[in-house]
């Protein structure tokens, strides 16, 4: 339990500091997310999907610990 | 404390990330649906093809039957001034060409091209000489009106 929440902590500090692997991880976690928000009446918005991974991006650079 | 803290950071950065996904995407949509507007607008136009002959033909066809329409409305109020012999005794007053252009535009329901043929004046003098007929007729009528029968 302990170590699964210093983990993500332990994540987020890697992919700000451009870790790739740190990255991708997260954006496995959240890919569900991300598509779901970008469902446009049952069908896939690939454009809008582009647009919510650069916002997990944002995210994760500008997120403060 | 310190787990506490631990515990927040993965709930703070998934509701910081889905308040900003959540933003990204109604903005997106307005674009979109802004676009698609747009674009609708667009094809609309490209369809409406000023060049083609059917189009241009049926919105003349429609002028005039509209100004057709309009020359009824003033035909009906002689029709009911008819009633009154006012009218009639003021149209036999009127000479001989103004009496031509009345009929001939009323009765004939001839075009102002057509009554200028007849005539051998050009259409506007034709317009002109039959809208004065008719503002003669009804400063006579009025005259009338205001010394009673």
């Amino acid at each position: 339990m302990d170590s699964d929440r210093t983990k993500f902590e332990a994540l987020l500090l890697h992919a700000k500091n451009g870790d790739k692997n740190a990255q991708e991880e997260i954006f496995r976690m959240y890919r569900p997310l991300l598509i779901k928000n970008a469902m446009d009446k049952n069908l896939f918005d690939e454009d809008l999907y582009q647009e919510l991974s650069a916002t997990l991006i944002s995210c994760i650079r500008t997120f403060q610990i | 404390m310190k787990e506490q803290y631990n515990d927040s950071i993965q709930n703070r950065f998934t509701a910081y990330l889905v308040a900003a996904v959540v933003h990204r995407r109604i903005r997106y949509m307005e674009q979109k649906r802004k676009r698609i507007d747009h674009e609708r607008i667009l094809m609309d136009l490209l369809e409406k093809n000023y060049l083609d002959f059917d189009t241009q033909f049926h919105a003349y066809v429609s002028e005039r039957e509209n100004a057709v329409v309009r020359d009824w409305v003033q035909f009906r109020e002689i029709l009911d001034l008819l009633g009154s012999r006012k009218l009639v005794r003021a149209v036999e007053r009127l000479k001989e060409r103004e009496k031509t252009l009345l009929f001939a535009r009323v009765f004939g329901e001839l075009s102002f091209t057509e009554l200028a043929e007849m005539l051998d004046i050009n259409p506007k003098q034709a317009e002109m000489a039959y809208y004065y007929v008719v503002r003669k007729l009804r400063k006579e009528l009025e005259v009338w009106m205001r010394h009673g029968q």
